[in-house]
């Protein structure tokens, strides 16, 4: 049994960061601002719709310019998606590296519109209903679009069921899954410190206070309706960065966007609301730390080294089938922690941290506010010893 | 529209409706929005199939010509009523387990609602899992095809070949097809005199009412609680049993994940159309969105020549549960206690309804 370590780094480094954006996203909507958010697959398939069709049209067009021989046209992109994909990934993006990054980029830019777009819009239920009624209304919402999508030729190219080629944008590198996974990571590493800044600012504690006292909220001024609107679209816009992660990474996407793979209810909605769980909700740190847990857990022995592992555990001697033996050890995993974590610790393995705020003295100088001079350590003992007599 | 598709029509809309049936009232009982109730039935499926495996024989002559009519008859009838009493005893034996190994605890410890809907999600990937190696393991699949011959695996599970059927000229009617309608009557019935001639359901009503003074008069809550996730369990392992026999309707093969995870979306569908505070609505709005996507959507595309409309006939359901909770979010069994026009002069005044 021989072990590729570096393909095997490379793939639960992408995993990963990939789970870390996902779920941060969720992570603003369901645990900062408390929208039971069931329809998270939605937004994560804006991000792949948009690499897989909108990027590969600009793609031909540039291709079409630059390389008119290849004979791809932006038009070719949904009539015969599979040969002209396959023409652009083997002769124009290889040689083009400078368009691959700007294609790149567009495709991020454009994921982060979109899902914020689709938060926009879904956040106008968001506003009338609560709790579990909101939860159903978004989990049926991303099924009806899952289901338009599926059928569509228009969204998902010539052979809608089977769905759109992935662009190899990272064939210019000389080894292109190092290349992505090191711009999956970045990527995860830049959403994480937005989230904990957002955590610790003034709108991350609006957020928590919508959440967890909405009356006093709005008593104190504060436009509820607005607060919930901006979370969904943040959030959102965070899971269509996701999706587009994923649909460029060649560990992570394989070699097809279908609407099966990027609406997956199972991967895109209960993994992420799994991992939070587990985490903490409100918590980045948590989140971070419960997918790191998973990630590692689940693609080293079960999901890449299923056969051997199942081996190892005497699967086959026992009458098992091992690949769907592996499925199972999966399922077992993320069920048995989502339970054990809300029996033990409800709260997640590393709770809700309380928001750092800036001093009061750096904030009454960017405000304009006389403040005092900052005290020396000796005369704040003066001043707590007078105030102690 | 001929016969067998308003049949098989009538026999998807009854398994929406049993299953919505239970979701909705283990939702108006303890509040939770279970995930894993549609997989209940796969589990009554997988039980059912594994003990109709051992009391299955070959008979001699199962084709039997009456005039015109030949009669299928693989089995007598008592092998029928084995599945219908083992998958119901199987789907309740499930539904206990949910509730006294997690719901109860957890209810006791005043989780939120998050918090339950999660950790039914859980308890469903463990039955996942479950049903992932026992669907598969060899075991089973020596005893399934032993009694059903090849065509029978534990991954691709269904008996759709050992029903009874009436074959006229032309048409074919399925055993399932009535035992579905008349099994959706027949819960319909059962629940309208309990919740109204019985104690239980007198109780039951109580509890769901006012918890507190329910405890207060002496009424054991946890009890009526566990007997209505039983109950649910029950109705939705005789949709079990349906889909063991009729699984061509609902989809092709009987797996650890399909066809619950296809259908669960139309089950949640189901009992928020029909509102989720009231038993009739979870089984009449079930119905409802199963006669939409099986007959509304074909008639449609037949008379508007929209061709392959069909494949988005789940999308109404969907559909309809957007309408439905931003317009009438009681659901469709508030309409019939109130003035209907009334009502939707008024929300349609506010913009919106609110819950």
């Amino acid at each position: 049994m021989s072990i590729d370590v570096v393909a095997l780094t490379e793939q639960i480094l992408s995993f990963i960061a990939l789970y870390v954006v996902v779920t941060i996203g969720l992570n603003i909507k369901a645990g900062a601002t408390g929208i039971p958010d069931f329809g998270h697959a939605m937004f994560f398939a804006m991000g792949g719709i948009v690499v897989g069709n909108l990027v590969a049209h600009v793609a031909a067009a540039f291709a079409a310019m630059q390389a008119p021989e290849l004979g791809i046209t932006p038009v070719d992109v949904l009539a015969r998606n599979t040969e002209a994909i396959a023409v652009l990934n083997k002769q124009y993006f290889p040689y083009h590296p400078v368009e691959s990054i700007i294609l790149i980029i567009v495709a991020l830019v454009l994921a982060v519109l979109m899902g914020g777009a689709l938060g926009l819009l879904a956040s106008y239920p968001g506003l009338r209903l609560r709790g579990e009624y909101l939860a159903i209304l978004l989990l049926t919402g991303a099924e009806a679009l899952r289901i338009f999508a599926t059928y569509t030729t228009w969204i998902m190219g010539d052979e809608p069921t089977v769905g759109l080629s992935r662009p190899a944008l990272f064939a210019w590198a000389p080894d292109p899954g190092l290349a992505a996974t090191v711009f999956t990571v970045l990527v995860a590493i830049g959403v994480y410190v937005f989230a904990q800044r957002l955590h610790n600012s003034p709108a991350g504690r609006l957020f928590r206070a919508v959440r967890d006292e909405e009356d006093a909220a709005r008593a104190l001024g504060k436009d509820v309706a607005a607060v919930r609107r901006d979370a969904m679209v943040i959030g959102s816009a965070i899971a269509g960065l996701a999706g587009a992660l994923y649909a460029l990474n060649p560990w992570l996407g394989g070699s097809a966007i279908a609407a099966e793979s990027v609406f997956n209810r199972l991967y895109w909605t209960f993994w992420p609301w799994a991992m939070m769980i587990l985490g903490g909700m409100a918590s980045n740190r948590g989140v971070a730390l419960a997918v790191m847990i998973i990630g590692v857990s689940l693609l080293w022995p079960i999901r890449i080294y299923k056969d051997q592992f199942a081996r190892l555990l005497g699967a086959e001697a026992l009458g098992l089938d091992v690949s769907n033996f592996a499925n199972a050890l999966e399922y077992l995993l993320v069920g048995a922690l989502i339970i054990a974590v809300l029996f033990v610790r409800p709260q997640g393995v590393i709770p809700e941290e309380p928001s750092r705020t800036l001093p009061f003295e750096y904030i009454a100088m960017e405000k304009g506010v006389p403040a005092t001079p900052r005290e020396t350590l000796a005369e704040k003992l003066q001043r707590l010893i007078r105030w102690k007599k | 529209m001929n016969i067998a598709s308003i049949m098989n029509a009538l026999t998807y809309a009854s398994i929406i409706a049993l299953l919505s049936l239970g979701v909705t009232l283990t939702y108006m009982t303890t509040r939770v929005f279970n995930f894993a109730h549609p997989r209940f039935s796969l589990v009554a499926a997988y039980v059912t199939a594994t003990v109709l495996a051992f009391i299955a024989f070959k008979n001699p002559e199962p084709l039997v010509k009456a005039g015109e009519v030949t009669i299928y008859n693989p089995f007598p009838a008592w092998f029928y009523a084995v599945g219908i009493v083992v998958s119901m005893v199987a789907g309740a034996a499930v539904a206990l387990l949910e509730y006294y190994a997690i719901i109860r605890p957890l209810l006791r410890r005043g989780a939120g609602y998050l918090a339950l809907m999660i950790a039914t999600l859980g308890f469903d990937f463990m039955l996942v899992a479950a049903l992932f190696i026992y669907s598969t393991h060899s075991w089973l699949n020596t005893v399934l095809r032993s009694a059903f011959g090849a065509g029978v695996a534990g991954s691709r599970l269904t008996l759709a070949g050992y029903d009874v059927m009436w074959m006229y000229p032309g048409t074919m009617i399925r055993m399932v097809a009535i035992e579905a309608i008349i099994a959706t009557i027949a819960v319909a019935v059962f629940f309208y005199i309990m919740l109204t001639r019985t104690k239980i359901g007198v109780m039951m009503r109580a509890s769901i009412e006012n918890p507190s003074l329910a405890l207060v008069l002496g009424i054991n809550v946890d009890r009526v609680y566990a007997f209505s996730w039983l109950l649910a369990g029950a109705s939705a392992g005789l949709a079990g049993y349906l889909i063991l026999f009729a699984t061509d309707v609902v989809g092709k093969y009987i797996t650890a994940t399909s066809p619950s995870d296809q259908i669960i979306v139309s089950v949640f569908a189901g009992s928020i159309v029909g509102g989720i505070n009231s038993v009739f609505g979870g089984l009449g709005g079930g119905f409802l969105i199963g006669i939409v996507e099986q007959m509304l959507v074909p008639w449609m595309e037949n008379t508007f020549g929209i061709e392959g409309l069909m494949k988005y006939a789940r999308m109404f359901s969907m559909l309809a549960v957007v309408i439905t909770l931003l317009f009438i979010p009681q659901g469709l069994a508030s309409i019939t206690e109130t003035r209907v026009w009334k009502k939707l002069v008024s929300t349609l005044k506010r913009g919106g309804g609110r819950v």
